[in-house]
């Protein structure tokens, strides 16, 4: 069996004065993430993503750094590759013109040759981690997307129709027992960890809004697990809608708007898009988010079929990482469509989780995701934007690539 | 979550009629855009037009007797730079929803809604930026021609006294119901429309479409206000929100909503032409292939009769039917999914996901259509209702566009522009992948493709899909507008307020 997709993420503060001509460099890549130019630019710093064979996705964001100090920012690289770390960093390598043009302007990096220890030493692990679809390689996909556009290309030429595929299909239970079984070891393992309370309070509040799954359906009624009742039905959003977004605690990382336009953004600009957001986690409640992510985490693992994460199928990859000594909550997502439809369909798939997530970041509406326009500005709020995002499929859709599975 | 709670009657008597009504009685209507060129004047105009707007009051709940219904009806929608000219502070402003403020030419609307290459606001007759500012719009209805004129006459020498509100140049429009119900290309039109649950008792909660009530979420959608000391006689109703108490805050947007217009043109011949093309590459050069070609487009044949309850031919006698689901069609055999009707309304089945999930999601996006026809037609619509012949082929494949203008004044009604006009154009309409597609946008609304990535509709049939050549553009944007649609109470308040 191939081995899932791995995500790596690192976290490098920024030296002193480096952040502008790093976010140059970064955003010059962007631009030309195709290496359409690469000519052109020949003495330009440079990723020529495009060779790479193993990356799914990649992006470069910088992060205010407020635990060093209020000027301080570190650079945010998370990637999606295939196969193993040492050769994903020998790519990742090999495909950049000048390493230090960008490492360099990382504290700690010391040349090329100790990129992997560089990259040991400030990588995180995720607390929680979503792959669509676990046994699918770069390589797997684009050869399938490559398949339908030349049987679709023979018939937009006079050539025989192409058989339309259901993309309906669905891995069988018995196909998925292997992976569900080592459930039961993670739930004693975060009993253990984050304490009963904090386990069964969270996963409660996730399975409230699942009633459309038999099993939860049961647990809901037994134990009166429900959506609680709006506090108002009025909505808590600002009144003034050009209002800046403000600081909510005290490290809070609110990042100034992104210029309007900057491609590196490319959000609801083609069909795939990222989000990156960092919120701030109440001290009082970090077993909470430990036991939440840890469901998040166990049920993507074991449980989720192909293509679905609790019913949503707009995610390519997700993950959540509790950061600087449990003081923040990163979320990194590479999703299909809108940034408005994306989270219209996670509110609807899974309102109460959505809560059970950020409830404990400081900012959160009273009445959580069910006040939606207000849970989009918390969200709009403390998204920070990419200066760098590659997509090596960005065309495709998750339901593109169940339905080229089935054919 | 739906809240059915009806309507008062105090309520009805606030909400402009064009919100609960689509006045099917009344098929003469005159678009006249207007610009405020003093404040002064222009809140004058408000005050004094303010008395003959109609309210939803006589509408009744849908089923009123002719003679309930209102003779002849006169709104108005305001944009935003409206609301500047007649000299609403910046702070109120600014508690408008972002997309109104920007207004529908704004270049992140733009980007959102698609409107680019002959469809930028740039080319617009209205509401652009190389145009004169389209201030108001106020919308007259009349059951006869004679009427329409004599309300265009009083309305023109209302404008004509007030001095500072001023008729737009060349924005006078037309606008008709035709006796087929046709729009342009010759499909009846305006069939599935969301019924409001506090008129009719069931249906799409009230807040979707009127400010001041539930939404779909149980919560009322984010409304406009202005500061207690501005809020003096004729006062506005109090916003009674928690999160807002002891601020005293007037709510400006209750018992209002926010309208769109769009003027899209129809390039009829050019439409039928492609059908005419593709039917013959398909080996059959023949009109039913060609009206089996544009009602897979559509999604209902041109009688109106949905293809999921007629899937072979079309049936007049289902022309009004809207009582249907997609459960029983998932890969799109009978109603394509990159149809017109299955992307604007995708009902129970909005792929991949649940129906129940699917009913709810689409229930949150839905839009009242108010929209009439333009120009001229250029055939009679009533020939695609009878059956198909080498006649009606040769019409129709011979079809020239004789350079008259026509299409249809589109309007919607919504709570809110961003996350249902503008969701619907953006995540349904425009996206290639909808529903797990490829390369299809919506081949009747759709805005210019890139060359590199053509648009073709896709056709699922048992033995294979059958996929179209390239889209053609038949629509054009010609104008374009973000309104609110005030209470009469608001329109009041906005027509009398002194600046401070």
């Amino acid at each position: 069996m191939t081995r899932a997709p791995q995500c790596l993420t690192v976290l490098a503060p920024i030296r002193p004065d480096k952040e502008s001509g790093l976010r140059g460099v970064l955003r010059a890549i962007g631009d030309d993430i195709k290496g359409k130019d690469l000519a052109a630019g020949r003495t330009r710093p440079h990723i020529a993503f495009v060779r790479s064979r193993h990356i799914h996705f990649a992006r470069f964001a910088i992060l205010n750094d407020p635990d060093r100090g209020s000027n301080r920012s570190r650079l945010l690289f998370t990637s999606i590759y295939d196969g193993s770390l040492d050769a994903h960093l020998d790519e990742l390598t090999s495909i950049t013109s000048d390493m230090n043009a960008i490492w360099g302007a990382c504290e700690g990096y010391t040349g090329a040759n100790d990129f992997p220890s560089f990259v040991s030493a400030c990588a995180q692990e995720p607390a929680a981690y979503y792959i669509a679809f676990r046994d699918e390689t770069v390589e797997s996909i684009t050869r399938a997307i490559d398949a339908r556009r030349r049987g679709q290309s023979l018939q937009d030429n006079g050539g025989p129709r192409v058989r339309i595929a259901s993309n309906g299909r669905r891995d069988s239970w018995l196909r998925r027992a292997p992976r569900a079984a080592p459930i039961v070891v993670d739930l004693v393992r975060t009993v253990v960890r984050s304490g009963f309370g904090h386990v069964f309070h969270g996963t409660s509040q996730i399975l409230a809004s699942l009633d459309r799954y038999p099993l939860f359906r049961v647990f809901n009624w037994i134990t009166r697990n429900q959506i609680p009742p709006l506090k108002s039905h009025y909505s808590s959003l600002v009144l003034d809608q050009r209002a800046p977004f403000e600081s909510l605690a005290p490290g809070d990382e609110i990042p100034t708007r992104p210029a309007a336009g900057s491609p590196a953004l490319r959000e609801d600009a083609v069909a795939q898009n990222q989000l990156t957001v960092v919120t701030v986690i109440d001290p009082a409640h970090l077993d909470r988010v430990r036991a939440v992510m840890a469901a998040i985490d166990s049920y993507a693992r074991r449980l989720a079929p192909s293509g679905s994460l609790i019913g949503i199928s707009t995610i390519h990859f997700a993950r959540w990482l509790v950061i600087d000594h449990g003081r923040r909550l990163l979320f990194v997502s590479d999703y299909d469509g809108s940034w408005e439809s994306y989270i219209d369909e996670f509110a609807e798939m899974i309102l109460t989780g959505l809560d059970a997530i950020w409830d404990t970041s400081f900012g959160m509406p009273p009445d959580g995701a069910r006040d939606l326009p207000a849970f989009k500005r918390f969200l709009r709020s403390h998204q920070v934007p990419s200066d760098l995002f590659f997509a090596a499929y960005p065309e495709e859709t998750v339901l593109n690539v169940a339905t080229d599975r089935a054919q | 979550m739906t809240s059915a709670a009806r309507l008062t009657d105090e309520a009805l008597r606030d909400i402009q009629g064009v919100i609960t009504s689509g006045y099917g009685h009344l098929p003469f209507a005159a678009y006249l855009f207007v610009t405020i060129t003093d404040a002064d004047d222009g809140r004058q105009w408000l005050s004094r037009i303010a008395d003959s707007v109609t309210s939803s009051h006589r509408r009744g709940n849908g089923h009123s007797a002719p003679e309930d219904r209102p003779p002849a009806a006169v709104n108005i929608g305001i944009t935003a730079s409206g609301l500047r000219a007649v000299g609403l502070p910046d702070e109120v402003l600014r508690t408008f929803p972002v997309e109104f403020q920007d207004g529908i030419a704004s270049d992140e609307r733009s980007r959102i809604l698609g409107d680019s290459g002959t469809s930028a606001p740039e080319t617009w007759e209205i509401g652009g930026p190389r145009t004169e500012p389209a201030h108001a719009l106020l919308m007259l209805f009349a059951a006869d021609e004679a009427t329409l004129a004599e309300m265009c006459r009083t309305h023109r020498a209302l404008l004509a006294s007030s001095g500072g509100a001023v008729e737009l140049r060349g924005g006078f429009q037309r606008g008709f119901r035709p006796d087929t119900f046709a729009e342009p290309f010759g499909f009846h039109d305006g069939i599935a429309q969301p019924s409001i649950a506090g008129l009719s008792g069931h249906g799409v909660p009230t807040g979707e479409f009127i400010l001041g009530y539930d939404n779909h979420y149980g919560l009322m959608p984010p409304t406009p206000v202005v500061p207690r000391e501005m809020n003096a006689a004729p006062a506005l109703p109090p916003l009674d929100s928690p999160y807002h108490a002891g601020k005293q805050l007037g709510d400006l947007g209750r018992n209002g909503s926010y309208l769109v217009y769009r003027k899209l043109q129809q390039d009829v011949a050019g439409f039928w032409q492609f059908m005419a093309r593709e039917a013959t590459r398909d080996g059959g050069a023949d009109a039913a292939r060609m009206v089996w070609l544009a009602s897979k487009c559509v999604g209902r044949w041109p009688s109106g009769a949905p293809l999921m309850l007629a899937p072979d031919a079309d049936n007049p006698g289902l022309a009004d039917r809207d009582d249907f689901f997609y459960a029983d069609d998932l890969d799109g055999l009978r109603c394509p999914l990159g149809s017109h009707i299955r992307r604007t309304n995708p009902r129970d089945v909005l792929k991949p996901y649940p129906r129940e999930q699917s009913l709810s999601m689409t229930e949150a996006h839905r839009l009242l259509r108010r929209g009439r026809a333009y120009g001229a037609p250029l055939f009679d619509a009533s020939v695609l209702r009878h059956t198909p012949d080498a006649e009606l082929f040769k019409m129709l494949a011979n079809l020239q566009d004789d350079g008259q203008p026509r299409g249809v004044h589109f309007f919607c009604v919504n709570a809110s522009l961003k996350s249902q006009f503008e969701f619907v154009q953006q995540a349904w309409c425009n996206n290639p992948r909808f529903g797990g597609l490829n390369d299809n946008v919506d081949p009747l609304t759709s805005s210019p493709c890139p060359p590199d990535s053509p648009s073709r509709m896709t056709i699922p049939r048992q033995d294979g899909a059958l996929r179209t050549n390239p889209l053609p553009q038949f629509v054009t944007v010609r104008a374009g507008a973000y309104m609110f649609l005030p209470s009469l109470t608001a329109l009041r308040f906005l027509g009398s307020r002194l600046p401070r």
